[in-house]
Protein backbone atom coordinates (compact mmCIF):
# COMPACT_ATOMS: atom_id res chain seq x y z
CA UNK A 1 0.00 0.00 0.00
CA UNK A 2 1.13 3.51 -0.72
CA UNK A 3 0.07 6.83 0.74
CA UNK A 4 -0.32 9.81 -1.56
CA UNK A 5 0.37 13.10 0.23
CA UNK A 6 -0.37 16.58 -1.02
CA UNK A 7 2.13 19.47 -0.99
CA UNK A 8 1.20 20.21 2.64
CA UNK A 9 1.93 16.65 3.67
CA UNK A 10 -1.72 15.75 4.15
CA UNK A 11 -2.89 12.32 3.10
CA UNK A 12 -4.86 12.34 -0.13
CA UNK A 13 -5.39 8.60 -0.37
CA UNK A 14 -3.89 5.25 0.47
CA UNK A 15 -3.89 2.98 -2.53
CA UNK A 16 -2.62 -0.35 -3.75
CA UNK A 17 0.06 0.04 -6.43
CA UNK A 18 1.43 -3.19 -7.80
CA UNK A 19 3.92 -3.34 -9.36
CA UNK A 20 5.38 0.08 -8.69
CA UNK A 21 6.76 1.95 -11.66
CA UNK A 22 6.36 5.41 -13.14
CA UNK A 23 3.29 4.42 -15.15
CA UNK A 24 1.44 2.79 -12.27
CA UNK A 25 2.29 5.64 -9.90
CA UNK A 26 1.08 8.19 -12.45
CA UNK A 27 -2.15 6.30 -12.91
CA UNK A 28 -2.79 6.04 -9.18
CA UNK A 29 -2.20 9.74 -8.61
CA UNK A 30 -4.32 10.82 -11.56
CA UNK A 31 -7.16 8.73 -10.20
CA UNK A 32 -6.71 9.95 -6.61
CA UNK A 33 -6.74 13.56 -7.74
CA UNK A 34 -9.67 12.95 -10.09
CA UNK A 35 -7.52 14.68 -12.68
CA UNK A 36 -9.29 15.31 -15.94
CA UNK A 37 -8.41 14.83 -19.57
CA UNK A 38 -5.19 16.68 -20.35
CA UNK A 39 -3.82 16.65 -16.81
CA UNK A 40 -0.04 16.33 -16.91
CA UNK A 41 2.23 14.78 -14.29
CA UNK A 42 5.97 14.45 -13.94
CA UNK A 43 6.97 11.31 -12.07
CA UNK A 44 10.36 10.67 -10.51
CA UNK A 45 11.67 8.69 -7.57
CA UNK A 46 14.19 8.82 -4.76
CA UNK A 47 14.65 5.39 -3.28
CA UNK A 48 11.20 4.04 -2.41
CA UNK A 49 9.56 7.47 -2.40
CA UNK A 50 7.95 8.74 -5.57
CA UNK A 51 7.61 12.41 -6.40
CA UNK A 52 4.78 13.54 -8.61
CA UNK A 53 4.63 17.12 -9.83
CA UNK A 54 1.43 18.56 -11.21
CA UNK A 55 2.11 22.12 -12.22
CA UNK A 56 3.67 23.75 -9.16
CA UNK A 57 2.25 21.17 -6.75
CA UNK A 58 4.52 18.37 -5.61
CA UNK A 59 2.89 15.21 -4.28
CA UNK A 60 4.71 12.32 -2.65
CA UNK A 61 3.85 8.65 -2.86
CA UNK A 62 5.31 6.68 0.03
CA UNK A 63 5.07 3.03 0.99
CA UNK A 64 2.98 2.45 4.08
CA UNK B 1 23.91 28.67 -73.88
CA UNK B 2 25.72 26.98 -71.05
CA UNK B 3 23.54 26.01 -68.12
CA UNK B 4 24.97 25.19 -64.76
CA UNK B 5 23.03 22.84 -62.58
CA UNK B 6 23.37 22.89 -58.84
CA UNK B 7 24.98 19.79 -57.46
CA UNK B 8 22.39 17.45 -56.09
CA UNK B 9 22.80 16.58 -52.43
CA UNK B 10 20.95 14.06 -50.39
CA UNK B 11 18.15 15.60 -48.40
CA UNK B 12 18.57 15.92 -44.67
CA UNK B 13 15.04 14.67 -44.25
CA UNK B 14 13.48 11.52 -45.59
CA UNK B 15 10.44 9.39 -44.91
CA UNK B 16 9.87 5.71 -45.41
CA UNK B 17 7.08 3.34 -44.47
CA UNK B 18 7.42 -0.18 -43.17
CA UNK B 19 4.67 -2.37 -44.56
CA UNK B 20 4.30 -5.23 -42.09
CA UNK B 21 2.15 -7.42 -44.32
CA UNK B 22 3.74 -10.80 -44.85
CA UNK B 23 3.46 -14.49 -44.33
CA UNK B 24 5.39 -15.12 -41.14
CA UNK B 25 2.36 -16.47 -39.30
CA UNK B 26 2.53 -16.97 -35.55
CA UNK B 27 6.12 -16.14 -34.73
CA UNK B 28 8.29 -17.76 -32.11
CA UNK B 29 10.26 -15.56 -29.77
CA UNK B 30 13.24 -14.05 -31.60
CA UNK B 31 12.02 -15.41 -34.94
CA UNK B 32 12.62 -13.08 -37.87
CA UNK B 33 10.00 -11.52 -40.07
CA UNK B 34 10.37 -9.69 -43.34
CA UNK B 35 8.70 -6.39 -44.12
CA UNK B 36 8.53 -4.17 -47.18
CA UNK B 37 10.06 -0.69 -47.11
CA UNK B 38 7.96 1.76 -49.12
CA UNK B 39 8.68 5.31 -50.28
CA UNK B 40 6.34 8.31 -50.10
CA UNK B 41 4.39 7.05 -53.10
CA UNK B 42 3.94 3.61 -51.63
CA UNK B 43 6.47 2.02 -53.94
CA UNK B 44 8.41 -0.90 -52.57
CA UNK B 45 12.07 0.10 -52.45
CA UNK B 46 13.56 -2.82 -50.53
CA UNK B 47 12.86 -5.24 -47.74
CA UNK B 48 13.96 -5.15 -44.14
CA UNK B 49 13.85 -7.63 -41.31
CA UNK B 50 12.95 -7.57 -37.65
CA UNK B 51 12.48 -10.13 -34.93
CA UNK B 52 9.51 -10.95 -32.77
CA UNK B 53 10.40 -10.12 -29.21
CA UNK B 54 8.76 -11.14 -25.97
CA UNK B 55 6.65 -13.98 -27.33
CA UNK B 56 5.62 -16.29 -24.49
CA UNK B 57 4.82 -14.95 -21.04
CA UNK B 58 6.48 -11.56 -20.82
CA UNK B 59 5.75 -7.84 -20.48
CA UNK B 60 6.21 -7.17 -24.19
CA UNK B 61 4.72 -8.10 -27.54
CA UNK B 62 7.11 -6.37 -29.88
CA UNK B 63 8.84 -6.40 -33.18
CA UNK B 64 12.45 -5.34 -32.78
CA UNK B 65 14.49 -3.77 -35.58
CA UNK B 66 18.06 -4.33 -34.57
CA UNK B 67 19.44 -2.08 -37.28
CA UNK B 68 18.06 1.29 -38.28
CA UNK B 69 20.88 1.38 -40.81
CA UNK B 70 18.91 -1.26 -42.66
CA UNK B 71 16.16 1.32 -43.14
CA UNK B 72 18.17 4.54 -43.49
CA UNK B 73 21.70 3.71 -44.68
CA UNK B 74 23.16 6.99 -43.33
CA UNK B 75 21.39 6.88 -39.97
CA UNK B 76 23.45 8.00 -36.96
CA UNK B 77 21.58 8.28 -33.68
CA UNK B 78 24.32 10.42 -32.13
CA UNK B 79 23.03 13.37 -34.12
CA UNK B 80 19.78 12.44 -35.86
CA UNK B 81 16.11 12.83 -35.06
CA UNK B 82 13.83 9.88 -35.60
CA UNK B 83 10.05 10.09 -35.66
CA UNK B 84 7.87 6.99 -35.61
CA UNK B 85 4.15 6.76 -36.29
CA UNK B 86 2.08 3.61 -35.89
CA UNK B 87 -1.33 3.61 -37.51
CA UNK B 88 -3.30 0.73 -35.99
CA UNK B 89 -5.55 -0.90 -38.56
CA UNK B 90 -8.57 -0.48 -36.32
CA UNK B 91 -9.43 0.25 -32.75
CA UNK B 92 -7.13 -1.30 -30.20
CA UNK B 93 -8.56 -3.79 -27.78
CA UNK B 94 -7.81 -2.17 -24.44
CA UNK B 95 -9.08 -4.97 -22.26
CA UNK B 96 -6.29 -4.91 -19.72
CA UNK B 97 -5.30 -2.11 -17.38
CA UNK B 98 -1.66 -1.13 -17.50
CA UNK B 99 -1.20 -2.36 -21.07
CA UNK B 100 -0.86 -0.44 -24.32
CA UNK B 101 1.28 0.60 -27.24
CA UNK B 102 4.94 1.44 -26.83
CA UNK B 103 7.67 2.75 -29.09
CA UNK B 104 11.30 2.66 -27.95
CA UNK B 105 14.62 3.54 -29.52
CA UNK B 106 17.57 1.78 -27.92
CA UNK B 107 21.27 2.18 -27.93
CA UNK B 108 22.75 -0.97 -29.45
CA UNK B 109 23.58 -2.46 -26.05
CA UNK B 110 20.10 -1.51 -24.69
CA UNK B 111 21.59 0.55 -21.85
CA UNK B 112 19.95 3.79 -23.01
CA UNK B 113 16.69 4.59 -24.65
CA UNK B 114 13.92 6.95 -25.71
CA UNK B 115 10.60 5.63 -24.41
CA UNK B 116 7.10 6.52 -25.63
CA UNK B 117 4.27 4.85 -23.72
CA UNK B 118 0.54 4.70 -24.38
CA UNK B 119 -1.42 2.66 -21.89
CA UNK B 120 -4.69 2.16 -20.15
CA UNK B 121 -4.58 3.58 -16.64
CA UNK B 122 -3.92 0.95 -14.01
CA UNK B 123 -6.75 2.33 -11.89
CA UNK B 124 -9.41 3.10 -14.47
CA UNK B 125 -10.37 3.28 -18.08
CA UNK B 126 -8.55 6.48 -19.03
CA UNK B 127 -5.52 6.24 -21.31
CA UNK B 128 -2.18 7.74 -20.46
CA UNK B 129 0.47 9.09 -22.78
CA UNK B 130 3.96 8.86 -21.33
CA UNK B 131 7.43 9.96 -22.34
CA UNK B 132 10.77 9.12 -20.81
CA UNK B 133 14.45 9.08 -21.57
CA UNK B 134 17.50 7.59 -19.93
CA UNK B 135 19.04 10.25 -17.71
CA UNK B 136 15.88 12.32 -17.58
CA UNK B 137 14.79 13.67 -14.22
CA UNK B 138 11.27 12.31 -14.59
CA UNK B 139 8.77 10.55 -16.81
CA UNK B 140 5.94 12.74 -18.04
CA UNK B 141 2.37 11.48 -18.31
CA UNK B 142 -0.73 13.09 -19.75
CA UNK B 143 -4.24 11.88 -19.02
CA UNK B 144 -6.06 11.22 -22.30
CA UNK B 145 -9.53 10.15 -21.26
CA UNK B 146 -11.00 7.09 -22.93
CA UNK B 147 -9.46 7.28 -26.32
CA UNK B 148 -9.53 5.46 -29.64
CA UNK B 149 -5.90 5.62 -30.76
CA UNK B 150 -5.56 5.63 -34.54
CA UNK B 151 -2.12 7.21 -34.91
CA UNK B 152 0.47 6.69 -32.20
CA UNK B 153 3.58 8.76 -32.52
CA UNK B 154 7.01 9.36 -31.06
CA UNK B 155 9.77 11.88 -31.71
CA UNK B 156 13.23 10.86 -30.53
CA UNK B 157 16.38 12.95 -30.21
CA UNK B 158 19.46 12.48 -28.06
CA UNK B 159 17.98 14.93 -25.56
CA UNK B 160 14.24 14.48 -25.70
CA UNK B 161 11.34 12.13 -26.16
CA UNK B 162 8.00 13.34 -27.47
CA UNK B 163 4.90 11.18 -27.41
CA UNK B 164 1.47 11.84 -28.81
CA UNK B 165 -1.52 10.37 -30.53
CA UNK B 166 -4.59 11.09 -32.57
CA UNK B 167 -8.06 9.57 -32.72
CA UNK B 168 -8.41 10.58 -36.36
CA UNK B 169 -8.02 7.47 -38.52
CA UNK B 170 -5.53 8.29 -41.28
CA UNK B 171 -5.74 6.70 -44.67
CA UNK B 172 -3.85 3.47 -44.23
CA UNK B 173 -0.46 3.74 -45.88
CA UNK B 174 -0.48 7.55 -45.97
CA UNK B 175 2.68 8.86 -44.36
CA UNK B 176 1.04 10.77 -41.53
CA UNK B 177 3.69 12.67 -39.61
CA UNK B 178 4.26 12.59 -35.87
CA UNK B 179 3.52 16.29 -35.78
CA UNK B 180 0.15 15.71 -37.38
CA UNK B 181 -0.68 12.97 -34.93
CA UNK B 182 0.37 15.07 -31.96
CA UNK B 183 -1.60 18.09 -33.10
CA UNK B 184 -4.83 16.26 -32.60
CA UNK B 185 -4.64 15.15 -29.02
CA UNK B 186 -2.54 14.71 -25.93
CA UNK B 187 1.19 14.93 -26.07
CA UNK B 188 3.93 14.44 -23.51
CA UNK B 189 7.52 15.48 -23.78
CA UNK B 190 10.49 15.04 -21.55
CA UNK B 191 14.02 16.32 -21.91
CA UNK B 192 17.24 15.61 -20.13
CA UNK B 193 18.46 18.40 -17.93
CA UNK B 194 22.15 18.56 -18.71
CA UNK B 195 24.34 18.12 -21.73
CA UNK B 196 26.16 15.37 -19.91
CA UNK B 197 22.94 13.38 -19.73
CA UNK B 198 22.30 13.33 -23.47
CA UNK B 199 21.94 9.87 -24.91
CA UNK B 200 25.03 8.18 -26.25
CA UNK B 201 23.48 6.78 -29.40
CA UNK B 202 25.08 5.87 -32.70
CA UNK B 203 24.77 3.85 -35.85
CA UNK B 204 23.87 0.61 -34.11
CA UNK B 205 20.61 1.82 -32.54
CA UNK B 206 17.56 -0.40 -32.48
CA UNK B 207 13.83 0.28 -32.58
CA UNK B 208 11.07 -1.65 -30.83
CA UNK B 209 7.33 -1.22 -31.37
CA UNK B 210 4.29 -3.09 -30.17
CA UNK B 211 2.44 -3.58 -26.89
CA UNK B 212 3.86 -3.44 -23.37
CA UNK B 213 2.51 -4.27 -19.95
CA UNK B 214 3.35 -2.06 -16.99
CA UNK B 215 1.70 -4.44 -14.57
CA UNK B 216 3.70 -7.62 -15.02
CA UNK B 217 3.92 -10.44 -17.49
CA UNK B 218 1.11 -11.52 -19.78
CA UNK B 219 0.68 -14.10 -22.48
CA UNK B 220 2.29 -12.56 -25.55
CA UNK B 221 2.05 -13.33 -29.25
CA UNK B 222 3.23 -11.71 -32.48
CA UNK B 223 1.54 -12.83 -35.68
CA UNK B 224 2.32 -11.69 -39.21
CA UNK B 225 -0.30 -12.02 -41.93
CA UNK B 226 -1.50 -10.43 -45.13
CA UNK B 227 -3.09 -7.54 -43.23
CA UNK B 228 -0.07 -6.76 -41.07
CA UNK B 229 1.25 -7.77 -37.69
CA UNK B 230 -1.06 -8.47 -34.77
CA UNK B 231 0.33 -7.90 -31.31
CA UNK B 232 -1.37 -9.74 -28.47
CA UNK B 233 -0.58 -9.15 -24.81
CA UNK B 234 -2.99 -10.65 -22.34
CA UNK B 235 -6.39 -9.73 -23.71
CA UNK B 236 -5.12 -6.53 -25.32
CA UNK B 237 -4.61 -6.57 -29.05
CA UNK B 238 -3.32 -4.20 -31.74
CA UNK B 239 -3.00 -4.83 -35.46
CA UNK B 240 -0.57 -2.66 -37.40
CA UNK B 241 0.20 -2.76 -41.08
CA UNK B 242 2.10 0.49 -41.50
CA UNK B 243 4.85 2.10 -39.45
CA UNK B 244 6.01 5.44 -40.78
CA UNK B 245 9.59 6.47 -40.08
CA UNK B 246 10.88 10.01 -40.52
CA UNK B 247 14.61 10.54 -40.34
CA UNK B 248 16.13 13.99 -40.00
CA UNK B 249 19.88 14.29 -40.07
CA UNK B 250 21.50 16.40 -37.40
CA UNK B 251 25.08 17.51 -37.25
Amino acid sequence: MYTIRDPAGLEVATVQIEPVNSATVAGAVLTALAAGDGATLEVSSTGSVWHVRQGSDLYTVEPV
Amino acid sequence: MIRYLAKQVKADYRALTLDLAGSGGALADLASLTMTVRDEDGRAVRTASAIAYGVGTTANSWIYLSSLLGIFPDYDGSRDLLSVVLTPTGALTWDEVGVGARIMRFKGDSTQFNDSQFLRNTTGTDRLVGAGITGGAAYTYVNSGTFDARAVSAIFTVGSTGSGWSDTPPTQGEQISAAKAMSRRSGAIVATQTEAALLDLGTDDALAVGLSSFVGNKTSAVTQGATGVTFDLGSSQMEVRYIHLFHSRGE
